[in-house]
């Protein structure tokens, strides 16, 4: 595989990771735990 | 384990630094998800857990200079070890013991010893002797970047494995990761005769008393103060100041927080990358001075959801940016045998920041009633800090006798 390429792979490959993490953060049982710590400031 | 004979390589160093570093920052920064059910389970207020927290955050900075002392004469492989069985030993403890001072006592210590051992300070000094000197900042932003990522990454998966395993069984396996993971990584970081390296023969008292009597390094230090005051206050406050505002739609501070980790990353390797090209106490000036302008915006502009969003996306561009440039200017300026000392040395007043960060933001909102005072403070800081980054005599120092010797 070329340099060029192999370089554009790990890049879509760290933006797949980078998207799918993003994603996590609005699961719904992460949404529940978030607004618990929210409430736990008051 | 015995010293090797090659030479470092680059690409192996970043790889096993960055699977350390990910673990080692990602693990801790989803610890707020254990301080509801660990306080129902042991019958605990949230001051017992919070405590621990803050207990652990400064002995993470106290004892940096001790374990870069260790990784600079003893190496960075052997620090990583003991920081990854310290590190699975506090959160073991964290799963078993419900007596609330052995808790403070014991997660402090273990986990405070496992970050100082395995996060940014302990292995600097490796990255850097790793490194070319004009690819040095390059690779701390790779670093600082695979922080970021580990901060990033783990919330999530921490707050999933919690809801699905329980919250014991999560540090359990978290205990098994970290040190199933980051011992064959510190095999890879051996090095040889690590304390030869650098040409020179200076003691740790002279280097230390030669970092601490340099204006520059002083100046450093109260950077990386301002640095952990502002991050740390924003970080644990700025739910509640939403919610105080208005805005206590959890969709919200979700979405800042994941804005905040994700440009975090960007911002961490761009600060490395343009560390290697301009002068880094311009670029550290820069940063100081646009975290007091971005806060500054934040609080004039009406509070709205894209405003936080905005504010996130900024300041995450600007969390972590100032570790890769700090710690070039350290092993520019002082050399690489005493880096991961002199680099724990500044952490700690970062920790000392953080934790006046957060205790003042709750001691002032409780005489108060608001934040404006903190945020003011924020403010003033970051001009403070952006004026006395601006001095920084980046270049090598002297050493005549010891280049003789």
């Amino acid at each position: 595989m070329k340099p060029r390429w192999r370089r554009m792979l790990w890049w879509s490959l760290a933006a797949l990771v980078l998207a799918l993490a993003f994603a996590a953060y609005f699961q719904p049982a992460f949404m529940f735990d978030m607004a618990t710590r929210i409430a736990m400031c008051f | 384990m015995s010293a090797i004979q090659r030479p470092l390589d680059l690409k192996t160093v970043l790889l096993a630094t960055g699977v350390i570093l990910t673990l080692a920052m990602g693990v801790r920064h989803g610890f707020g998800f254990w301080m509801q059910p660990i306080s129902q389970a042991n019958g605990w207020s949230r001051e017992t857990y919070s405590l621990a927290m803050a207990l652990q955050n400064l002995l993470w900075g106290a004892f940096g200079p001790f374990a870069g002392m260790v990784a600079d004469r003893w190496g960075t492989s052997r620090v990583v070890i003991v920081g990854a069985f310290a590190y699975m030993a506090g959160l073991v403890w964290m799963a078993t013991v419900s007596q609330p001072a052995l808790f403070i006592i014991g997660s402090g210590i273990f986990i405070g010893l496992g970050l100082a051992c395995t996060a940014f300070g302990a292995v600097s000094g490796i990255i850097g002797r790793a490194a070319p000197p004009e690819k040095r900042s390059w690779a701390f932003g790779i670093s600082g970047a695979a922080s970021s990522f580990g901060q990033f990454l783990l919330m999530p998966i921490e707050q999933t494995l919690i809801t699905h395993v329980g919250w014991q069984s999560a540090l359990y396996l978290l205990a098994s990761v970290v040190v199933f993971l980051m011992v064959p990584m510190a095999f890879r970081l051996r090095e040889p005769a690590v304390h030869k390296a650098g040409g020179h023969q200076q003691s740790i008292r002279e280097a230390f008393g030669e970092a601490v009597g340099n204006r520059s390094f002083l100046l450093l230090v109260a950077g990386y103060f301002v640095c952990g005051f502002q991050l740390v206050f924003i970080g644990v406050h700025m739910p509640a100041y939403l919610a105080d505002k208005g805005i206590a739609d959890p969709k919200v501070a979700v979405t800042a927080l994941a804005l905040i980790g994700l440009f975090n990353i960007f911002g961490s390797y761009w600060a490395g990358q343009l560390g290697g090209r301009l002068p880094k106490r311009y670029l550290l000036s820069f940063i100081y001075f646009s975290r007091a302008a971005v806060i500054a915006l934040f609080l004039v502009l009406p509070l709205s959801p894209l405003t936080v969003y905005l504010f996130a996306a900024a300041m995450g561009v600007l969390w972590l940016s100032t570790v890769p440039l700090t710690n070039g200017i350290i092993a520019g300026v002082f050399g690489l045998s005493h880096m991961s000392m002199l680099a724990g040395v500044v952490f700690f007043s970062h920790q000392i920041g953080s934790f006046l960060g957060v205790w003042l933001g709750g001691y002032v909102f409780d005489l108060r009633g608001s934040y404006d005072l903190v945020w003011a403070i924020s403010i003033g800081l970051g001009v403070l800090a952006g004026l006395a980054n601006l001095p920084i005599d980046e270049r090598a120092l002297a050493r005549p006798r010891l280049q003789a010797a």
